[in-house]
């Protein structure tokens, strides 16, 4: 008891510690969109002045986001897929073989009659949304992790409200971080692809598809990286749900 | 000075927000409130011009709601 006091005091003086550094350093910090400040004088007008000559890419956050840290993307996407399986591999030290539609009962569904008619009108269109957030990845705001997220959506709130018990809907967790991986090899594909063409690692403009205009190999570079996104950041959410599910099963199977 | 308006009073709904969440001894209202926080840092993203990771922020809150209301649902409404 004297310890769980003694460490509550070292907490809240250490917040109040934390507080007071913060409090001092936050005058150091440039305000925002102040054109004198270090990343604004330097870095960014490279980026703006120079980005879309040198990246062929319609919109500056993407050429940015694929082109100049394209590199930085591809463990970006590796990150979310070892978070996934590492989240599968805590919950689920005995992983079930086979996907078992009796794990979720009656009991398990979401919401009333109503939400069960509506969510399966709605998910069609959160998939389309995906879909052309997705493929407008270049041009609009939005990209792969969206898109990918869009769809885990749209599958997760499908699933839980139709109950699980639909025959055509089975992604097992086996499934799920398969499909993962397979995103994170699409996007590394598409860096090695130009290397047999003479290019360098992620360098766009020489993609073996035999087209001419660089911008246009450029946009399929980047379409191609974003659906490896896409795939993977789907399957990552996808994973975790199904260990969290699976592992209430194991649980309730033990007793 | 209106979009510091706009921001002060975001920035005070996220800590009164957060205050909510910490506090509520009902799970899934918790949760609810959870998703009003991801809403409100959406629209701080948007005020701060980062449209981009706005969208990110407003998919990613309503699938960890979505999380949290599994976990709710699996385990035990009502904080002890």
């Amino acid at each position: 008891m004297k310890k769980k006091k003694i460490g509550q005091a070292v907490g809240v003086i250490l917040v109040i510690a934390m507080v007071c550094v913060f409090w001092q350093l936050i005058d150091y910090l440039p305000v925002i969109g102040d054109p004198k400040s270090a990343p604004n004088s330097h870095v960014s007008k490279m980026y703006i002045v120079d980005g879309p000559s040198m990246t062929h890419s319609p919109n500056l956050v993407t050429g940015v986001l694929a082109d100049f840290r394209g590199f930085d993307t591809l463990w970006e996407t590796t990150v979310m897929f070892l978070a996934g399986m590492a989240v599968s591999m805590i919950l689920s030290d005995k992983l079930k073989r086979h996907w078992d539609a009796s794990i979720f009962g009656e009991i398990r569904t979401f919401g009333g009659a109503d939400v069960k008619a509506m969510i399966p009108l709605i998910v069609p269109f959160i998939l389309l949304y995906a879909v052309y957030v997705l493929f407008h990845g270049e041009v609009s705001l939005g990209g792969g992790f969206q898109a990918g997220a869009l769809i885990a959506l749209g599958y997760i709130l499908y699933a839980m409200v139709a109950g699980l018990t639909i025959k055509t809907v089975k992604v097992t967790q086996h499934l799920s971080i398969c499909l993962a991986a397979l995103g994170v090899f699409i996007y590394a594909l598409t860096g090695i692809l130009p290397m047999f063409n003479g290019g360098k690692f992620l360098d766009y403009g020489r993609l073996p598809f035999g087209a001419e205009a660089t911008a246009e190999l450029h946009t399929t570079g980047i379409l191609m990286i974003e659906v490896g996104v896409t795939v993977c950041v789907a399957a990552t959410i996808v994973t975790i749900l199904e260990a969290v599910l699976e592992r209430k099963s194991l649980h309730d199977g033990n007793q | 000075m209106q979009v510091f308006m706009i921001e002060a009073v975001l920035l005070l709904f996220l800590i009164a927000t957060t205050i909510v969440i910490i506090f509520d001894k009902d799970l899934l209202s918790s949760a609810i409130v959870y998703c009003a926080f991801s809403f409100c840092t959406m629209l701080l993203y948007i005020v701060m011009g980062a449209p981009d990771v706005a969208f990110t922020e407003a998919v990613i809150g309503v699938i960890s709601t979505i999380y949290f209301v599994i976990a709710i649902k699996t385990t035990d409404r009502w904080c002890k």
